[in-house]
């Protein structure tokens, strides 16, 4: 299942690359990515649409995963309906 | 749609910390700030980028180890805070002397182990100009941290190191990166400010969760107790003793989670998986029930994960909510603090007299036999006598390869915090660093490193460690000259097309031993195994024996890969 992970975190070095890293390790595409810093520079929220890979890997863990970092403050999946390049 | 809360909570800080003075610099807030959270020992080793840091050593209350290549500084670290659950320090410079430190990072991620590795940078200005001995070792290390910093100001130091160790050590342990630029440990802070110290505690049990399960305790007719690292990690021994008392369930440990359990203990049928027991796999394979504490369904435990446990509800516990389904999705996941969960699994199975005594029937009629032929040193009989004969007290470092099962089988733990052994990541060349890094965390315990011809090389040089400190570790070197491991995989797996297995070229192992100033000493047969296990136990100082073995000796039982548990190969006799 295609998944959406609102994601929001303080901002920090390395923050984005760590987060996007770690669920592209964990076995998802990215497809989509929108990054928004708070106009305090202080928070952010990262947006993901990944697709799984093989092996049935779960979105629900990979969003546990993120959870684990430290920084990130909370995360949002969404179940999403796949949509082609042309969409 | 789903909301996530972080999974760690951050509480409050007590005591408040102190402000950071202006007018210091930053190697000496360094230094300061490792003593703050009571460092004693940082192995490392120096060069350019972290001078500044080594200058400010002399005069505090830190003990420097000087290793002989950053790898083996990383790696005492990782056994130092195996044996405290406090955070091992390891301290290396910029470029190569970072990237060494590599390996070491990983095996502590994967084993879950605090540390906290501390390298030098070039200046800031310098970095991202390709400089001498810059390399990017923050994004190098993302995969394989719980968390890094670049610290950009002498002022963030208090602060970054006290959230470092904080996070090392708290919710899951791991290793946190902090990458030093030059001119920030050579320059000065310059205000002074106050800041919070986190700590982030585990999530609270859920209640229905527990009652859920003490549900299914009580209806379980053949339940299995299934426990790992996370036992160790979370200092859940006691609790996990006390469960399996109470509940009277056969049980099953991980490689990393032997001694959670002593070896004798009632029920406790062995390690399962790969190289496990056929009793304990064969137990988990007619479970009903299998409440998995602080494990997280390796491959090497589970085999051919589909076929595992086939018939059995499970009740996974772990302090770290994203391992509860990640492989296996169970009847009732409960995150927390290990003991506190523990502890309300009140439920009783009825009576298990009859599955009792068919799990002891199969741990009888296939427990490990040590009547091998011939007059040659073999090698299980041997650690099984050492083992023995040392006793409780005794802590095993373990390199990787024949001789880790072979411990990990024949060898007694009353504590995990006796098996020293590089489990998820298998570091060949683990096992005399961590027998160093073991040695300075409990001085008062006898420490034996099993290592074999394969797995000292890559870190042989740390025989010059234990000279320099004269650190009286035990060595037991199984040479079968070959990497038998592989051996015994190409054998099997790859149509005897043994390749690159030779080392029939091996150095004098007692000879260089000696060279570096060590006590050594090499032995052939059978007779005289129980001099030498006299010989290292009684003697002193730092000791090697170089025991030469028969290269045809395998691990038994085996589970090829990709299979069940249930295919087991075992020895032809």
């Amino acid at each position: 299942m295609n998944a959406r992970l609102t994601i929001e975190y303080y901002v920090a070095e390395g923050a984005v690359i760590r987060m996007v890293g770690l669920v592209e390790r964990r076995g998802f595409r990215v497809t989509r990515m929108v990054m928004a810093e708070q106009p305090c520079g202080r928070r952010g929220t990262l947006v993901l649409e990944v697709v799984p890979g093989t092996g049935g890997r779960s979105a629900d863990i990979v969003a546990l995963q993120l959870g684990r970092l430290h920084g990130v403050t909370r995360i949002t999946q969404d179940n999403i309906a796949y949509r082609d390049k042309a969409a | 749609m789903n909301v996530l809360a972080p999974q760690l909570h951050q509480v409050a800080p007590e005591p408040a910390p102190p402000a950071v003075p202006a007018g210091i610099s930053g190697a000496r807030l360094v230094v300061e700030a490792l003593e703050r959270e009571g460092v004693t020992h940082i192995f490392g080793y120096p060069g350019g980028a972290i001078m500044p840091v080594y200058d400010a050593l002399p005069g505090s209350s830190l003990t420097h180890i000087l290793v002989r290549h950053e790898q083996a500084a990383a790696l005492a670290a990782d056994a130092w805070g195996r044996v405290t659950g406090k955070p091992g320090v390891c301290l290396a410079t910029s470029g190569p002397g970072a990237t060494n430190l590599v390996t070491g990072i990983a095996n502590a991620f994967m084993d879950s182990v605090p540390m906290v590795a501390i390298t030098g940078q070039v200046p800031s200005a310098l970095m991202g100009t390709d400089a001498f001995q810059e390399v990017d070792i923050f994004g190098i290390t993302l995969p394989i941290v719980k968390h890094s910093y670049v610290v950009r100001s002498p002022d963030e130091i208090p602060e970054v190191f006290a959230e470092a160790f904080a996070l090392a050590q708290s919710g899951r342990p791991g290793p946190v990166l902090i990458d030093l630029p030059k001119n920030v440990t050579q320059g000065m802070a310059s205000q002074a400010g106050n800041y919070a110290v986190p700590w982030f505690d585990l999530p609270e049990p859920d209640g229905r969760a527990i009652e859920r399960a003490n549900a299914l305790i009580a209806a379980a007719r053949n339940p299995v107790l299934y426990f790992g690292g996370g036992i160790a990690i979370a200092r859940a021994e006691r609790a996990l003793r006390d469960f399996a008392a109470r509940s009277g369930m056969p049980s099953v440990a991980t490689l990393k989670g032997l001694g959670g359990l002593p070896t004798d203990a009632p029920n406790f049928l062995g390690m399962l998986g790969m190289h496990g027991t056929r009793a304990a796999n064969t137990a988990v394979d007619e479970c009903d029930l299998l409440i998995c504490v602080g494990a997280r369904f390796d491959d090497r435990a589970t085999g051919k994960l589909d076929t595992f446990a086939p018939g059995a509800k499970v009740i996974h516990i772990d302090g770290d909510p994203a391992e509860i389904g990640k492989l296996r999705r169970p009847e009732v996941g409960i995150a927390g603090d290990l003991s506190l969960i523990l502890d309300q699994l009140t439920a009783t199975p009825a009576d298990l007299c009859a599955w009792q005594a068919r799990c002891a029937e199969h741990a009888t009629r296939w427990a490990a036999r040590y009547d091998a032929p011939g007059t040659g040193i073999y090698a299980p009989a041997m650690l099984k006598q050492l083992s023995e004969t040392a006793g409780d007290e005794l802590i095993i470092t373990c390199d990787v390869g024949q001789h880790q099962m072979w411990v990990a089988q024949h060898c007694r733990f009353s504590r995990p915090q006796a098996h020293l052994t590089s489990a998820g990541l298998g570091t060949m060349g683990y096992g005399v660093p961590a027998g160093i890094g073991a040695l300075l965390a409990d001085p008062e315990a006898t420490v034996l490193t099993v290592t074999g011809d394969g797995s000292i090389m890559m870190n042989i040089h740390e025989l010059a460690t234990l000279r320099r400190y004269r650190l009286p570790l035990k060595i037991l070197l199984l040479d079968n000259s070959q990497l038998g491991l592989v051996r015994q995989w190409q054998e099997h797996f790859f149509e005897k097309n043994f390749s690159e297995i030779d080392l029939s070229d091996n150095p004098d192992f007692a000879e260089v031993a000696r060279a570096f100033g060590i006590e050594a000493f090499t032995i052939d047969y059978r007779s005289e195994v129980p001099g030498a296990i006299e010989r290292l136990l009684n003697t002193d100082g730092p000791i090697l024996c170089h025991a030469r073995i028969d290269p045809r000796t395998s691990v038994w039982p085996l589970v090829p890969p990709n299979k069940s548990n249930m295919e087991m190969m075992e020895e032809e006799l």
